[in-house]
């Protein structure tokens, strides 16, 4: 049925959506009345130029911003419709199930091993439970057969590329609902990049996707649904294919375009 | 030659001199030290006891009594002072309080070791019944080690990047675990470093122990911590100005001065080892 349910195109249910969300770090309101749906098993892209909130935004999702004390929060975001800005919610379990991958790759000093294991020791899983999670992440992020013979040795030893697709097998170790990207390839060389976006396309049937990306093209290659944002505000939010040929707004074909960026 | 090469040549070679004014004074330090205690150090000057109120025989139980009062002192300020830094650098709150606590450290740190000593002597000796004890001379070197502690292990809390800290956060650690697993282990080898400082300064320390633990002479090696002992800087102290025998006794001063300096030397070298080992499995 979600078969059919796709191959009508139709909208699928929103996994994770914002009501009304607005954010201050201090007295500066950074996003103003932002709503948005973050589909299913889809990749949606946050593209817009330097300092429009994009990663600001992205970070309400996993409520990252708790960890900058200036910043204020009013409205929602409800990760499947439970909001996790209400009070008495369990952060850290938000945080397991929205796993995150930033800009710089930002492996642990440890092991290569470890650092996959890293969420899971947390929570006290088995030792075979870990192995076999382990193995089956570096899998999923291509990485298995450039690591199985050196597990112990330091994630420092990884290239950059590397680094970061290990950074998103730690982050799929814990089984999440979605994965946010915050500009994964932007300290990338084009064939890392390349691989990575591949990457996204593959993992997008296991897990919902959020990218943030200063590359145009590069949400025109793997997003199912862009998300155009300028001056704290979302200007525009709809199918990539449509966003990209038929903008509704005129300051979203601009950007585009390359009027300004 | 130019206006400009003139004065790179005149600044250069004053850096020069400067430094080989600092490596003069450092060599003729080892100099006078070994020379006139080097032939000293044998075996049974090592391992022996003192005989005939230090005029002859050897120092074992000064070296002993140091290597207690410097292991207990730093047992009890590295945990003091590494979750002192915990706390400052992860939860910092309220600003005052932090704030007051930085006065206060920097404020011990400059206090003249010879109060410490008076500290010790009213607080644990006498108020604490400690008496004169391996225990009252551990605290009070302690407290003298902790500003030291706490400065070295905050900043190598704060050199710690944070990505690290985000990336542990966004798995779903606490505060906790992530202070625990990513934090702390990244920050040993620098906090090694204000340990290996701190090692020096508490072995080498006269004032502090002078009313708190030490004693000039004594046959018997301690057998608890609430015993007093001999001391090597203190008996380095009390060689020079007590006693009725000073061509006994100054080269017995010089050599003891020269088993300490070795001391710290080799319980330095034993954690720039571990501290040279930790880091070569990491790089960022």
């Amino acid at each position: 049925m979600v078969n059919a349910i796709m191959n009508q195109n139709s909208t699928p249910t929103a996994h994770i959506r914002t009501e009304n969300l607005n954010l201050w770090f201090g007295d500066k309101q950074v996003l103003q009345n932002v709503n948005i749906p973050i589909y299913d098993k889809r990749i949606t892209a946050l593209i817009g130029p330097s300092g429009c909130g994009k990663s600001t935004l992205l970070r309400c999702f996993n409520r990252m911003n708790d960890l900058i004390p200036e910043a204020k929060i009013k409205g929602k975001v409800l990760l499947n419709e439970e909001n996790i800005y209400k009070s008495r919610i369990d952060v850290t379990k938000v945080r397991t199930k929205v796993g995150m991958v930033f800009q710089r790759p930002n492996p642990f000093p440890k092991s290569i091993y470890n650092n996959i294991a890293y969420g899971l020791k947390l929570r006290g899983e088995k030792k075979s439970y870990i192995d076999e999670v382990v193995e089956t992440s570096l899998k999923n992020a291509w990485l298995w057969d450039e690591v199985k013979d050196r597990m112990s040795s330091s994630a420092f030893s990884l290239s950059g590329g590397q680094q970061q697709r290990l950074c998103i097998a730690r982050a799929m170790a814990n089984n999440p609902d979605i994965i946010l990207l915050d500009e994964p390839t932007s300290a990338l060389d084009p064939q890392s990049t390349a691989k990575i976006e591949e990457l996204c396309l593959e993992l997008k049937d296991k897990v919902t996707i959020l990218i943030v990306t200063h590359n145009i093209a590069q949400a025109g290659r793997i997003s199912d649904y862009t998300a155009f944002m300028y001056l704290g505000e979302m200007v525009e939010f709809d199918e990539t294919k449509r966003m990209f040929t038929v903008p509704k707004n005129k300051r979203t074909e601009a950007y585009l375009s390359g009027v300004f960026g | 030659m130019t206006k400009r090469e003139l004065k790179q040549f005149v600044g250069v070679n004053l850096l020069r001199i400067f430094i080989a004014v600092t490596a003069i004074f450092l060599i003729m330090f080892l100099y006078v030290i070994f020379s006139k205690g080097g032939k000293m150090v044998t075996w049974s000057f090592l391992t022996e006891s003192p005989r005939k109120f230090m005029t002859e025989g050897g120092i074992f139980p000064a070296i002993v009594g140091t290597f207690w009062l410097t292991v207990i002192s730093i047992g009890i300020s590295l945990p003091l002072g590494v979750f002192t830094a915990i706390y400052m650098v992860s939860y910092g709150k309220p600003a005052w309080l932090v704030r007051s606590v930085r006065i206060a450290i920097n404020t011990l740190a400059g206090v003249p070791s010879i109060i410490y000593g008076l500290f010790g002597l009213t607080v644990f000796v006498q108020l604490m019944k400690l008496d004169v004890s391996i225990l009252s001379g551990s605290l009070t070197l302690a407290i003298l080690a902790l500003p030291v502690m706490i400065n070295a292990s905050e900043e190598a809390l704060r050199s710690v990047p944070k990505d690290f800290r985000e990336a542990s956060l966004a798995l779903g650690a606490t505060e906790r675990q992530t202070i625990l697993r990513v934090l702390l282990p990244t920050a040993l080898p620098n906090i090694l470093t204000g340990t290996i400082i701190s090692i020096g300064r508490v072995a080498g320390e006269t004032a502090p122990i002078l009313f708190t633990a030490a004693t000039f002479y004594t046959r018997r090696l301690p057998t608890s911590i609430m015993d007093e002992v001999m001391v090597l800087p203190y008996q380095i102290y009390a060689l020079m100005t007590e006693g009725a025998h000073a061509e006994k006794q100054v080269p017995i001063a010089y050599g003891t001065a020269v088993v300490l300096l070795l001391l710290v030397l080799f319980v330095s070298a034993i954690a720039i080892i571990i501290r040279y080992n930790m880091r070569k499995k990491r790089k960022w």
